[in-house]
């Protein structure tokens, strides 16, 4: 018995012992920053993977040929400048000197093979649609490359925003090695990946950029958003995004951590399908729903102020936004009339949401709905698993209206295109005259011009109403106060120039 | 025995070819998995072509012809998400999810067993009060609730421990406690009503008779006999906890194969899917038969035919 004890005693002991040395990452690296996100990165291969947590993270490793500054202008970065020579043809020049982290020189013959191979349709590269209107690339020199387009293509730089540069050997290799062994241009290189439990980047010695305050990246992966606030609140990781509006009072709250907030470039709208026969193929019901619902009050109680109310079409981050458009004022007399006119009796109008998905989806559609009840519209909510509703949306079939997400790539004009034209992925909307006026806008490369184009038709299509025009969201960062970084509105996210205070 | 286990193994393996079946056939019907794995803005042209270079343009049979040849093999395919082999995808996690189902386990039983054994020797007293009100507790609190007080309170609280991810034993500590609790339970009671059982054994009061010291009895005659309840409840949970761990593994970031089957169904991620469901029916297989043979070491009146 007492020799069981005694057992017992030191198997305790020697647990309590190993429990107390066991190594301890922080204290380790004390320059160190790390980030908590909800998933991991899906490959290091950026010619077949695009996704935001992906590129948040590669974007640190991978570098464009023109990025976005903080006021999201286009600003070159692997290269210098961009010249457009005639309306189907433009002139980049490069930044020499620029390496790969193996040693492999960028230059002309980099851009040209990475463009190309992106281009050909049968490699399917997921990227494509970012630049799918350039036809071939030609090298000049070694630091100069001609892109060449098959229509005018205005929006190249902010396609070529989008395109990571690898190493020509990768693309002849095939990107695919690439999966599991980054070798970019940027500022860090991978140190260590664990999948699913974290990405580990340290500087890159040879970077041709200024070299970068922070020694050591971690990317940590905290599936669960409560326990990714309380890793934050705990002190263990630094920087972490989409914190939840009800938790933003504990995290500013805690002293050590705080929320820096930005007007992101994810819009929310209510999608009205007008392909299938119903009462919403009435411009005058569209336009009653729009009228029948406080947006702004929705955004007060339901959003807790976090977000910020589209006009029209268009979000307010987007550089063509026509800051003439008026929202629709809410007008319940008005939108009974519109109905009244528009003979609806009654029939049945289900509300589509996702539960989760985006900020408070459901709770905002539940109160939409109630506010279109009391207009007199026979409003049904019903929540979805977002698999079942993408292939809803997909194939036209989703019944009614849905609240959707969409995010504005470009931020310019063009998205109209994405969200309203006619058979484009995700669109059940049509309308001819709309088409026209898109087809006829995206070309135009002076921007003057281009602007006004936009400008009618973001009128246009208010007026039409496809939607039910709602937010764009804002992305809540939870940062610790002792880090200098600031969130950006495209999401993008870098800390190449972040620094300890 | 020979021909008993021969039967047990036939027995299994259909097991596993119906559950394979039956999960191919829902994952497809659940929809669209294309969608889910492009970006949100590819072109529809950019989608039929994925579609058919990942096999989803063929009819159903087809797919299902070509993914139960394939796993015959040992190839599962490739993930759609990680673009890696779902087969390492798989194996990657193993050792996570056999680590924490082995630390909860040995939780549940080092705790349990005592307290169910207390709990029916000193039955109607405050000790037997306490185990099964504790018991109960631990049986109905949620482990998503539980899993975040537990971080609340020794991660951002008092900060001893880190909330989540694996490698140091500290980080073992509240994932394991969160998911044993609910085992414990199970044991406790199983424990002490097993006991209670053979307590009024014939056996045991011949022992006593005997003249045998108490402990004596207890632990050679009263604990022996009791223990084939105790062995096929953990056997049970076991099973349950390999694939059951999912709140557990996403509360405390912890990287087993929980968390990889409702990611894969999640994204559409069939390979994957497949592959994780595939190993852990596998698993759950071996782990009834280690118990059904164990009953035979046990108690040696238990014989296979």
């Amino acid at each position: 018995m007492t020799r069981s004890i005694w057992w017992v005693r030191v198997g305790l002991l020697a647990l309590l012992a190993a429990i107390a040395s066991s190594p301890e990452a922080q204290a380790a690296n004390p320059g160190k920053v790390v980030v908590g996100f909800n998933s991991d990165v899906r490959s290091f291969d950026p010619v077949n993977t695009m996704d935001v947590t992906t590129d948040r993270i590669i974007g640190h490793i991978y570098q464009y040929l023109f990025t976005r500054d903080h006021e999201m202008k286009i600003t070159p970065l692997l290269a210098e400048s961009a010249r457009i020579v005639d309306d189907l043809t433009w002139e980049i020049k490069l930044r020499k000197g620029v390496r790969f982290s193996d040693g492999e020189p960028f230059n002309a013959d980099t851009v040209k093979a990475n463009i190309e191979y992106i281009m050909k349709k049968e490699n399917n590269s997921v990227r494509r649609v970012r630049i799918d209107l350039v036809k071939s690339v030609t090298v000049v020199d070694e630091h100069t490359v001609r892109i060449i387009c098959e229509k005018p293509y205005p929006t190249l730089l902010e396609g070529l925003a989008e395109i990571f540069m690898v190493p020509a050997r990768a693309i002849k290799d095939g990107p695919k090695t690439l999966t599991e062994k980054p070798v970019g241009t940027g500022p860090y290189k991978l140190q260590e990946w664990r999948r699913e439990q974290s990405v580990t980047l340290v500087r890159n010695d040879g970077y041709w950029g200024p070299k970068p305050q922070i020694p050591v990246v971690e990317f940590r992966i905290i599936p669960d958003v409560s326990a990714r606030v309380s890793a934050l609140l705990a002190g263990e990781v630094h920087l972490i995004p989409d914190v939840p509006p009800q938790s933003k009072d504990q995290v500013n709250g805690a002293g050590i951590v705080e929320t820096r907030s930005v007007t992101g470039r994810r819009v929310i709208f209510v999608g009205l399908n007008t392909m299938q026969p119903g009462p919403l193929q009435d411009i005058r019901v569209r336009q009653a729903i729009n009228h029948a619902v406080d947006v702004d009050k929705i955004i007060r109680t339901v959003m807790e102020g976090n977000a910020r109310r589209m006009v029209g079409p268009l979000p307010v981050v987007n550089r063509h936004l026509d800051p003439k458009l008026k929202p629709y004022p809410v007008d319940v007399a008005r939108a009974k009339a519109l109905l009244k006119e528009a003979g609806y009796n009654g029939a049945p109008i289900s509300l589509h949401t996702p539960d989760g998905r985006y900020l408070k989806d459901k709770e905002a559609a539940e109160a939409i709905a109630e506010q279109l009840t009391q207009v007199g519209l026979n409003v049904k909510v019903k929540v979805g698993e977002w698999g079942t509703l993408l292939d809803l949306v997909k194939s036209g079939k989703i019944d009614g209206m849905y609240l959707w997400g969409r995010s504005d790539t470009t931020l310019d004009g063009s998205m109209l295109r994405d969200w309203f034209h006619t058979g484009a992925t995700w669109v059940v909307y049509s309308d001819k005259r709309i088409d026209a006026g898109i087809e006829k806008a995206l070309p135009i490369v002076n921007p003057e011009r281009r602007r006004q184009a936009f400008s009618e038709l973001q009128a246009d299509i208010q007026q039409q109403a496809p939607w039910l025009f709602l937010w764009s969201q804002l992305d809540i960062y939870g940062v610790s106060k002792q880090l200098q970084w600031e969130p950006r509105g495209d999401e993008h996210f870098y800390l190449g120039s972040a620094a300890w205070r | 025995m020979g021909q008993y286990l021969a039967r047990r193994l036939a027995l299994t393996l259909l097991t596993i070819f119906l559950g394979l079946s039956f999960m191919f056939v829902v994952l497809h019907m659940a929809g669209d998995p294309v969608l889910l794995l492009v970006p949100v803005d590819a072109s529809p042209d950019y989608i039929e072509r994925m579609r058919v270079e990942w096999g989803f343009a063929d009819p159903l049979w087809v797919q299902y012809g070509r993914f139960i040849g394939n796993a015959l093999l040992g190839d599962f395919g490739t993930s759609l998400r990680y673009n890696v082999p779902a087969l390492t995808l798989v194996l990657e996690r193993l050792p996570a999810t056999g680590l924490l189902t082995l630390a909860s386990m040995v939780f549940a039983v080092v705790l349990g067993v005592p307290l169910g054994f207390v709990a029916a020797v000193r039955k109607g007293r405050i000790a037997d009060r306490l185990s099964t009100v504790g018991s109960v507790l631990g049986q109905s609190i949620p482990s998503f609730w539980l899993g975040l007080l537990l971080i609340l309170v020794f991660s951002v609280t008092l900060g001893v421990l880190p909330t989540g991810g694996m490698g140091t034993l500290k980080q073992l500590i509240m994932p394991s406690v969160t998911l044993g609790l609910f085992s414990l339970g199970r044991v406790v009671k199983l424990t002490r009503s097993g006991v209670l059982e053979v307590l009024r054994a014939d056996f045991v009061r011949t022992a006593r008779a005997k003249g045998l010291r108490e402990w004596v009895v207890l632990y050679r005659h009263v604990l022996k006999n009791a223990a084939v309840p105790i062995v096929t409840i953990i056997g049970l949970q076991m099973g349950g906890l390999i694939g059951g761990a999912i709140v557990v593994e996403t509360i405390f970031a912890w990287p087993g194969l929980g968390r990889l089957i409702v990611q894969s169904i999640q994204f559409r991620d069939f390979p994957t899917a497949l592959a994780a469901v595939f190993f852990t029916a596998v698993l759950v297989s071996i782990i009834n038969v280690v118990v059904d043979l164990l009953y035979g070491l046990l108690n040696p009146r238990i014989v296979y035919e």
